[in-house]
């Protein structure tokens, strides 16, 4: 295990250990899609071979675990560290895929996905989620924080230090604006 | 692109953000559109967009009522499935 990893893993400790949060917040951890999955050797999702990638991640990780502000600090981070294990994991699937493509990705609370999901809806998303960031940097992260890292609206609010009313709307827009782009991109 | 388009495209994202908020709190499809279609800051692309995203807005609505538990679990699945 990297430095790295290590001060990432007591991170996630200190975090969960200080500030107990609802099972929402927390639906990485619990339910097994933790960064310390992430970060362990062996495991499925990141094997030998991908240790270069592993450490790319990392050093293109906006902060370290000794930087943590505060709790919403390390969710931000985490959820991009997620968006980004989930897109290069759809990335290595679209290389092998066959066929043509087809809308499986549905936006709804949460994002859902299944092995029906096909990888090329994802990093679509991927590719609008930073078209969205470029004209509202807010929306995008309201996005990430609830998709990849499960906050509900009154987390994701006090992590912007914005008002529930605020991000309610946000979300709205950000969510239907996305879809609309990807039905957009799909050849009819 | 350029430093023109970026700007052109945030202020589009802004016109069609209060467009959008506005047409759904109009309940009825048929008056939303004549609203829309009243409104000076609204194209031919800004219409096509505000209305694709009340069709999804729609659709998410109608699928957020009916879903009886949040399926957290579909990351995860997603990643170990495959």
């Amino acid at each position: 295990m990297s430095d790295d990893t290590a001060r990432l893993l007591a991170g996630l400790h200190r975090v969960i250990a200080k500030a107990p949060m609802r099972s929402s917040s927390m639906f990485m951890l619990s339910y097994g899609i933790s960064l310390q999955r992430f970060c362990t050797p062996n495991v499925p999702i990141i094997r030998s071979a991908d240790r270069a990638g592993q450490r790319s991640l990392f050093a293109n990780c906006p902060a370290k675990p000794k930087d943590w502000r505060d709790k919403w600090h390390f969710f931000a981070v985490a959820a991009t560290l997620m968006r980004r294990i989930l897109i290069d994991h759809a990335r290595k699937r679209a290389s092998t895929k066959r066929g043509g493509r087809s809308r499986t990705l549905v936006l709804t609370e949460e994002l859902v996905l299944s092995d029906q999901t096909d990888p090329l809806d994802l990093i679509a998303f991927d590719e609008v989620l930073n078209n969205l960031a470029q004209m509202n940097d807010r929306h995008a992260r309201i996005v990430e924080l609830r998709y990849f890292a499960g906050l509900s609206i009154e987390e994701t609010a006090e992590a912007l230090e914005v008002s529930p009313a605020t991000i309610k709307n946000d979300w709205r827009v950000a969510r239907a604006w996305l879809s609309a782009q990807l039905s957009a991109d799909l050849p009819s | 692109m350029t430093g023109g388009d970026a700007d052109a495209r945030k202020s589009q994202y802004e016109v069609v953000q209060e467009l959008f908020l506005s047409a759904v709190q109009i309940e009825s499809a048929s008056e939303r559109e004549e609203w829309l279609k009243s409104q000076p800051t609204c194209s031919a692309e800004i219409l096509e967009i505000v209305q694709s995203m009340l069709r999804s807005d729609a659709s998410w609505s109608a699928k957020s009522s009916s879903q009886t538990a949040p399926n957290q679990a579909s990351l995860r699945s997603y990643l170990h499935g495959s």
